[in-house]
């Protein structure tokens, strides 16, 4: 069975690429208050949005940022989409993935699998999530500069029958230096798509993943096509659309960095730094430049797996590099046949807030990611990641512990087990380093999917 | 230490329905400590539920679950005992409960409603709760220890903390080991007896060559039938396919045991004529495969099957007064025949289900080359013991037949039965959901119907769940696969059981995610799970997983009640827990000692 080819101008970019070239970005989230004038401002705008065909080669990506170009997607939650294809019978809203009908915060066993408990609780999010903090639309904003970004949302916006919400602005790039808050290099490990010229120069990666993972109507890992949603209107509506989960999730440096060196100091008291900076990275998986801690790398710093490193002596077991994806090694399940870029997702994670100057004073800022990623089936991916191994407190064998960063907390001993000769170390107790601010499922359409939105047949207008 | 696991299945009055499920609930928040049911105070009790299967025109039916380490009995007296009251205020409103009745008609009652699963798997077999719970506060005990003494950074080597671990331990590395000797007996003497018998049998009959043709040929044919029922043939009608697929190895076996011994000539006929066919077939498959799936093996079983040839080779030797050649060649004729059964019967047998999934190519060459070295071992012995006289081409070519045969038969594609979508609605979805992932253990109770287009079928598949029972789950999965559910470690007690009127039950107490487990099942079990449910209405078949799992989850039905005694625990720490205990008591050396430390940390199992 062969994978259609992808339809590349009806995807939308953000699948395609993370827009690494264009340094400023800001994510609209939206409330349609007059779905009618919405629908009109999607009709004008819809052919506005960027498609994947649009993906620059890395030749062109000296004009590109020349050019300036700013680069617009534009997703939907589910009540967006009642909104805009009102009224919505009951098989076209079945044909929508559960999660994405049930949102982020639907119910307490998905708060329960995605950590959404305790000070992450959507009780306290600023939006998203519940009724007073709906989020109807999302639009990505990405320019060379941040003038550039304010202008053209501002431009795009008018008249579109919405009020914002929250405008966040992602931090530069260039400021970024590509590290995270926390001080580590982020966003190293992706899926790379059959079918791109990403995959051709990679032909041997474990990165290497079926476009239907991602992107709907077409096969995934299992060789078994992705359907998408279906509307009476428009059966094809899914096709070439995606799931994409955002979150915003804050991150404090202070108590991270203060935990560190509590758990590192010396029998007398004293600070030990080296102790403090090696810790940090075995909680992480990581060094903070992103070299794995698994021994005999080759030079690739990606494409290792944990073979050598069983019984996590470099990399320990429970740490977030490890969890996030466990790259066929987990114990959890002795199931070599499960392929584990079944569970993959792209991630498009920008972040918020200024860089802290000083890992370990307090600022007053807030500050952390934007955590953006795209899935064909929420509850197989991005769920499941999050329910079998980030907050799996019996993963690969450990006992009591979640993942370090960002794993829930509870009323447990919250431990975080650093596995050596002759015997491992137990630390903590963790504390929320990381909190949930807000969050919600999206449906990013295709383009012809985003047209149809704008003058749905048969509903009323 | 035995398990019981087993159910008692009730039909509620459906006017009471409301009521029960009142009280249900109030037993569910007192969290095993309601003083009308208190399980926490039954002995030996692992793990116990309530749930209530609702279908539409039938009464609503109570399941009642137990798993326990005492004997059904004793458990039953235990729970009319001390649970008077529960029992009462549950089974009240059930049909036919004798209220103001003595302890002996309750104990009658619900006696009489005890159903005991045809197959059941057992993760932590031989470990009853009290030690289970003892090794759990054992290792909590340990770690602390180790955490101090790594902090005094009082030992650098892991021999010098292990030592110090089984001094300061010392009097629970004494606990003795739960007796296992008289389970381990009752559990392989069934198949110790089969195994005799079929070897007698061949034997027997083997100066009759018309009756072992006979014999032969009826036993595989029945055989192939009786599988093909049971993964739904009958529900696409009978190809020529599902036809030769039956036939064919039954005749071929049949004709060669049967015509070999007096007419060699006449057995190459037959055999030529069904190898071409076989062949053919094969070849045509061959050519339309898509790509098997490819995977690591399991051989770890290997060392147990040649053990098993082995020692049917001896019977058979004692058997046959010491003549080699019949001896062999009746083993020969057995294990390959046990192979194309294995085949055929049980794709889920653990060392089949790997040699399924080797892609073709390798498959044959496997066999080929297991049946060129059984040929040359049978022409050695034949030249060597017999004094010669058996050509040894008709041999390799015997064994050739059997090959390709189980090739073919491996490659034919179980037909998936013409599935209705079914789907869980969102509410049902919600419902079960939210009493999941309270903790690191689950819960899933399911409930088909057999199709009804096969009168037998409801017997034939508890009868194959009980030779599955007695051959395996009983005696490799404890034993040999480490109390592994066909090398998943993460099933604690499953059972399956097939009810009045074509119920077919499924309960299973079980570590993490409902969907890693499904997935677990699927990518491991493809066929056995179409085996076990592919007969059910409704079933989708396996082979798109995702279809699969929309129908297990419309099937299922959400616990109303559920206590389990070490709800912390998975079945895997309690594997490791049970090996730090042991290891208290063993004579260390640095090697071990470090391993076992490891296992502290979380080992990640091999």
């Amino acid at each position: 069975v062969i994978s259609p080819p992808p339809a590349w101008e009806d995807i939308q970019g953000l699948v395609a690429s993370a827009y690494a070239h264009l340094d400023a970005a800001a994510y609209v989230l939206l409330r349609i208050d007059d779905a009618r004038a919405t629908r009109a401002w999607l009709g004008k705008n819809a052919a506005r949005m960027t498609t994947a065909a649009e993906r620059p080669g890395i030749e062109e990506l000296a004009n590109f940022r020349k050019r300036g170009t700013a680069n617009v997607n534009v997703a939907f939650s589910f009540s967006g989409l009642q909104a805009l294809l009102h009224p919505l019978g009951l098989a076209e809203c079945d044909s929508f993935q559960r999660p994405f009908v049930e949102g982020i915060s639907g119910s307490e066993h998905r708060r329960r699998i995605l950590g959404d408990t305790g000070a992450s609780c959507p009780q306290g999010w600023d939006w998203g999530g519940g009724n007073e903090r709906r989020v109807d639309v999302l639009l990505t904003v990405f320019a060379t500069e941040a003038s550039a970004v304010d202008s053209t949302a501002n431009a795009i916006l008018a008249e579109s029958g919405m009020t914002v919400v929250k405008k966040l602005d992602a931090l530069s790039r260039m400021l970024a230096n590509d590290r995270e808050h926390f001080g580590f290099v982020d966003g190293i490990s992706q899926p790379i798509l059959k079918g791109t010229p990403a995959a051709e120069r990679a032909r041997d990666s474990r990165h290497l993943t079926e476009l239907g993972e991602f992107v709907l109507g077409y096969l995934d890992e299992e060789k078994q096509p992705t359907s998408g949603p279906a509307l009476d209107g428009f059966p094809a509506f899914g096709r070439n659309g995606s799931y994409l989960v955002f979150r915003q999730l804050r991150q404090d440096v202070k108590a991270f960095w203060d935990f560190v060196d509590a758990q590192t100091r010396t029998a007398v008291g004293a600070l030990d730094s080296a102790a403090a900076e090696n810790l940090a990275e075995k909680m992480v998986g990581r060094c903070r430049d992103g070299t794995p801690l698994v021994p005999d790398v080759s030079v690739d710093n990606n494409e290792f797996d944990f073979k050598n490193d069983r019984y996590g002596f470099g990399c320990p077991l429970g740490s977030h590099v490890r969890r996030a994806n466990p790259r066929r090694s987990i114990a959890l399940a002795r199931t070599p046949e499960d392929k584990p870029n079944r569970h993959r997702v792209l991630r498009r994670t920008r972040l918020y807030g200024r860089k802290p100057a000083d890992l370990r004073s307090d600022d007053g800022e807030e500050r952390g990611l934007l955590f953006l990623v795209l899935n064909a089936n929420i509850e197989r991916q991005f769920e499941f990641v999050n329910q079998n191994w980030i907050n799996n407190s019996g993963f690969a064998g450990v006992q009591d512990e979640r993942d370090p960063l960002v794993g829930r907390r509870d009323d447990g001993p919250n431990l975080f087990s650093v596995q050596g000769g002759p015997a491992r170390v137990r630390k903590g107790p963790l504390e929320e380093f990381v909190t949930v601010k807000g969050g919600e499922y999206f449906f990013l359409p295709g383009i012809a999917a985003l047209k149809y939105l704008a003058s749905p047949n048969g509903r009323a207008s | 230490v035995a398990h019981s696991v087993f159910t008692i299945v009730a039909d509620v009055k459906p006017e009471s329905l409301p009521v029960l499920e009142r009280v249900l609930d109030e037993i569910k928040r007192a969290d095993g400590n309601d003083p009308r049911l208190p399980f926490s105070a039954l002995g030996g009790l692992h793990f116990a539920s309530f749930v209530i299967f609702e279908e539409e025109d039938k009464p609503p039916l109570l399941v009642f679950e137990h798993v326990v380490d005492v004997s059904i009995k004793a458990h039953l007296r235990a729970l009319v005992d001390r649970c008077d009251a529960g029992i009462d205020a549950v089974y009240e409103n059930c049909v036919g409960y004798p209220t103001q009745a003595t302890p002996i008609e309750k104990l009658r009652y619900l006696r009489k409603r005890v159903r005991r699963p045809q197959l059941h798997h057992i993760g932590s077999a031989y470990r009853s709760v009290r030690s289970i719970k003892q090794d759990a506060d054992l290792r909590e005990r340990m770690e602390k220890a180790v955490d101090g003494l790594v902090a005094s950074n009082g030992a650098s080597k892991a021999l010098t903390i292990w030592r110090h671990l089984q001094q300061t331990f010392a009097e629970d590395a004494k606990r003795p080991r739960e007796p296992k000797l008289l389970e381990l007996l009752k559990n392989w003497s069934l198949l110790a007896l089969v195994l005799v018998a079929a070897c007698a049998l061949v034997k027997l009959l083997w100066s009759h060559p018309a009756y072992l043709f006979a014999a032969t040929t009826l036993a595989f044919t029945v055989d192939g039938a009786a599988i093909g029922i049971l993964v739904g043939w009958p529900a696409k009608g009978w190809t020529w396919k599902t036809a030769l697929a039956i036939l064919l190895p039954g005749l071929a076996i049949g004709a060669f045991l049967g015509v070999w011994p007096s007419r060699p000539a006449a057995a190459l006929w037959t055999g030529a004529m069904v190898l071409g066919v076989l062949l053919l077939a094969g070849l045509a498959r061959l050519l339309s495969a898509t790509a098997v799936k490819e995977s690591r093996g399991n051989w770890r079983l290997v060392p147990f099957v040649l053990l098993a040839v082995g020692a049917s080779w001896a019977v058979l030797l004692a058997l046959g007064a010491g003549r080699w050649g019949i001896t062999l060649w009746g083993a020969i004729a057995f294990w390959s025949a046990l192979i194309v059964i294995a085949a055929l019967a049980f794709p889920a047998l653990v060392f089949v289900s790997t040699l399924r999934r080797l892609p073709f190519s390798t498959l044959i060459l496997l066999l080929a080359a297991v049946g060129g070295a059984l040929a040359l071992a049978y022409h050695l012995a034949a030249r060597y013991w017999l004094g010669g006289g058996t050509p040894w081409f008709a041999v390799v070519f015997f064994v050739l037949v059997l090959v390709v045969g189980a090739g073919a038969l491996w490659v034919h594609k179980l037909p998936v039965p013409s599935a209705g979508n079914i789907r869980p609605t969102n509410e049902h979805m919600r419902i079960l959901t939210a009493q999941e992932d309270e903790g690191i253990q689950n819960h899933m109770s399911v409930m088909v119907r057999l199709r009804s287009d096969f009168p037998g079928r409801a017997w034939l598949q508890s009868s194959y769940f009980h030779i599955l029972n007695r051959v395996l789950y009983r005696t490799v999965l404890p034993d040999v696969d480490k109390s592994r559910l066909f090398g998943i470690p993460t099933v604690h007690f499953a059972h399956w059981t097939v009810l009045e009127e074509g119920r077919h039950m499924f309960l299973s107490n079980y570590d993490f995610s409902w969907g890693a487990y499904l997935d677990d099942f699927g990518f491991k079990l493809g066929n056995g799970l179409q085996l076990v449910w592919g007969q059910s209405e409704g079933s989708p078949g396996t082979s798109k997983l995702e279809s699969f799992k929309a129908f297990a989850r419309a099937k299922a039905a959400p616990y109303r009640v559920w206590y389990r005694a070490y709800p912390g625990l998975t079945a895997l720490q309690i594997r490791n827990n049970e090996q730090l205990r042991l290891g208290l008591a063993s004579r260390a050396n640095e090697k071990t000692s470090s391993q076992l430390l490891r296992q502290l940390a979380g080992l990640e199992e091999a």
